[in-house]
């Protein structure tokens, strides 16, 4: 190594983080090396904080920083609609569309057999809890439209349409902006089978 | 610059770092590869279908030191009816699961791959998919080299059944005869059944009619042989399986 050992160190960390390799970790550790103190110190126990606080909502398995989340604290949203999703990332971007108003449930993953990912490394018992109360009215799947997220919306289905629940997986479409031409095949006979009235 | 171009389906698909996707082809005509897809996770992405799990297509590859780079690839069947149905699904996991793991990389398989494609096509149209998952398991076990001798007793010759699979010989063994600690029982209506399944394959699969009874005595066979022969003691998918007929 060329570097004194504690920067050193500090590279070796940057590399840690994904997309990083060897050249930009040293160009964001010479960047830190430049900052003020105050900063730095900031900076770092920002992450520290993050990296204590943050928990998983002991309802929803969304990210919190309380026993419970933003979502499933706040009393007007529709109580009796739940959306599944695989990733607590997925909840903050069907958040930015603001138009779904029910609570979430965050499954942590989704089925992949041969990746030894079945029902049982996911939050399913809780979510089978959750709704065996009878307070749900209809279950959303918004699992990814990809063949581990369309295995894991057909299970979750059939495990909940005994409850008597509306179950109902969100439609597949072409992205907006995009070129009809550019479409895959595959997308574009799911966007074909989905029409709908005009 | 090595290229290879083939016909090839996805048994296995996982995330590679942030934007890449890490698969595993079997390709008609270098057998188990791994491909780095790269950039496949972005949202424009052209060939987000082309990576998943069993798909058929036709790939472009740069051979790799390590891993092999996907440089571009058209689908040929996406297997759409296998992802509408839990059991099929499921099914045809297993499948991707036993020719992952029973297949070295980067050696020519072309008789596993057409099995393997013929095995979804059935797949596809048969409403019995545990029927046509005993006959895979067989007709892969044969290929593989490991055949079971199951013309009468493998010590005395007898031909009516019930006998004991023996899979210290991989063998059938009649009741009167010596058999090892690792054998189980096995009815002459399975051996009948498996006979049928090695001679004929998939063909007329559909009019071919296997009790739950005799399909659970070649699946404990079969899953014995992979065991035995294979090393092959757990098999995830195929828990997984099993966990969903059950519901
Ligand atoms: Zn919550
Ligand atoms: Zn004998």
């Amino acid at each position: 190594m060329f570097y004194p050992e504690p920067i050193a160190r500090v590279i070796e960390a940057f590399q840690k983080l994904p997309g990083v390799g060897p050249k930009t970790a040293q160009r964001l550790a010479f960047f830190v090396l430049s900052l003020p103190r105050e900063e730095v110190v900031a900076m770092a126990r920002a992450m520290v904080n993050a990296r204590d606080k943050t928990r998983y909502c002991q309802s929803c398995g969304n990210f919190s920083d309380a026993e419970t989340c933003f979502v499933c604290r706040d009393s007007r949203r529709d109580q009796s609609l739940l959306c599944v999703v695989q990733d607590p990332r997925d909840v903050l971007a069907l958040e930015r569309t603001r138009e779904f108003k029910g609570l979430y449930h965050v499954l942590g993953g989704a089925i992949s057999p041969i990746d030894g990912v079945g029902p049982d490394q996911l939050r399913i018992r809780e979510l089978l809890a959750r709704t065996g109360g009878g307070s749900f009215r209809e279950v959303v799947l918004a699992t990814n439209p990809n063949v581990e997220g369309e295995a894991t919306a057909l299970y979750i289905a059939r495990i909940l349409k005994p409850l008597g629940l509306r179950v109902t997986r969100i439609a597949h479409g072409l992205p907006v902006g995009g070129d009809l031409e550019y479409a895959d095949e595959v997308t574009l006979s799911r966007a074909m089978e989905g029409r709908r009235e005009f | 610059m090595v290229e290879l171009r083939s016909d090839a389906l996805v048994l296995r698909s996982r995330d590679w770092r942030e934007a890449d996707r890490q698969i595993t082809l079997l390709t008609r005509d270098a057998g188990k590869v791994t491909v780095l897809a790269r950039g496949v996770k972005k949202s424009k992405s052209k060939f987000a279908a082309l990576v998943e799990p069993l798909t058929l297509g036709r790939y472009l590859l740069h051979r790799g030191k390590a891993m092999d780079i996907l440089i571009q690839g058209e689908i040929v069947k996406p297997y759409f009816s296998l992802h509408q149905d839990l059991l099929h699904y499921a099914t045809a996991q297993y499948f991707c699961e036993l020719v992952e793991r029973s297949l070295p990389n980067n050696e020519p398989a072309v008789a596993i791959f057409i099995l393997l494609v013929a095995a979804l096509e059935i797949l596809e149209k048969d409403a019995n998919p545990a029927r046509v998952a005993r006959c895979f398991e067989l007709s892969l076990i044969d290929e593989l080299g490991f055949c079971p001798a199951l013309e009468g007793c493998f010590y005395c010759g007898q031909q009516s059944g019930p006998y004991y699979f023996d899979f210290a010989h991989g063998a059938i063994v009649c009741g009167q005869c010596p058999r090892s600690q690792d054998s189980i029982l096995i009815s002459g209506a399975a051996v009948a059944v498996m006979k049928r399944f090695l001679k004929q394959g998939f063909h007329r699969l559909a009019i071919c009619s296997v009790s739950a009874t005799v399909n659970g005595e070649i699946g404990r066979v079969c899953a014995g042989v992979f065991r035995t022969s294979l090393g092959l003691a757990e098999i995830k998918s195929r828990s997984f399986l099993a966990s969903i007929e059950k519901i």
